[in-house]
């Protein structure tokens, strides 16, 4: 692997976990009854900017590397599975969380003035938060299986 | 900005990232059943991931605008709503694609 695909690599794994520690404590600043809004807009901003940016690396190293010398290795290994089902999951429900995570980053920036008066917009936004950190969390989980298939 | 411009933006976000949900379904699958799709995706943009990610930003931009201009209940009182349809929508999106390659690698 070349240094600029091995950065890439690296790159994506930083910045989505980066992105996934950034919600979670959107999700537990959310959770408290009184919420401190400047930090909610701080990391809800930084979490979507860090998913986006494991969006690019991550794509770009799939589209120009994975496809030609990973895939193989998965698909003739002993877990076939974790391409077949894994990765084609996981590449695919990534696309959605840069929307969701801008669309918890908007609302927290432009609605947090009323979370104290409405206690059902804040729940919705929490559970929105919520989701965003648990499907990060399950692809960074099927990352490890897909590398752990790798070496099978 | 007026609480209605806020509302409105929202609106439109949330309007948007619920669309472009359904659509990287549509277009995931969509891509799998039809070759002559993925084919398009790949000749038109050198990968279909690449493709299924330029078609879903530009759909992201398209739905945006379209829900501000639009009058379509950008009314205070339906932002929760919204969220919650949001949040169901990503559930059943992530829970679809999942269950399509289940299908397609094990009992198709």
């Amino acid at each position: 692997m070349s240094q600029l695909f091995r950065l890439l690599l690296y790159g994506h794994v930083i910045f989505g976990v980066l992105g996934m520690s950034a919600f979670y404590l959107v999700t537990l600043g959310l959770f408290k009854k009184q919420s401190w809004t400047g930090f909610l807009k701080v990391f809800s901003a930084l979490g979507t900017l860090f998913f986006t940016t494991s969006w690019l690396a991550g794509g770009y190293y799939y589209t120009k590397y994975y496809g030609g010398s990973v895939k193989p290795k998965i698909i003739g290994g002993a877990y076939p599975w974790a391409h077949a089902i894994i990765m084609e999951a996981k590449e695919h429900v990534f696309l959605m969380l840069p929307f969701l995570a801008f669309a918890v980053t908007l609302s927290i920036f432009l609605m947090s003035a009323k979370f104290a008066e409405d206690a059902k917009l804040k729940k919705a936004v929490t559970f929105l938060a919520l989701t965003v950190f648990v499907l990060a969390t399950l692809i960074a989980a099927s990352g490890i299986i897909i590398s752990g298939a790798v070496k099978k | 900005m007026s609480e209605e411009t806020k509302v409105k933006i929202v609106h439109a976000s949330l309007s948007a990232a619920i669309m472009v949900s359904v659509l990287i379904v549509a277009m995931t699958i969509g891509a799998e059943l039809m070759p002559v799709f993925k084919s398009w995706l790949k000749a038109s943009f050198g990968h279909h991931w690449t493709g299924k990610s330029v078609l879903s930003f530009i759909s992201y931009i398209v739905f945006f605008v379209l829900a501000l201009i639009l009058p379509l209940g950008g009314h205070s009182a339906k932002i929760a709503t919204h969220l919650w349809v949001l949040f169901w929508t990503s559930i059943a999106s992530s829970l679809a694609i999942f269950l399509f390659f289940v299908y397609e690698a094990f009992l198709k």
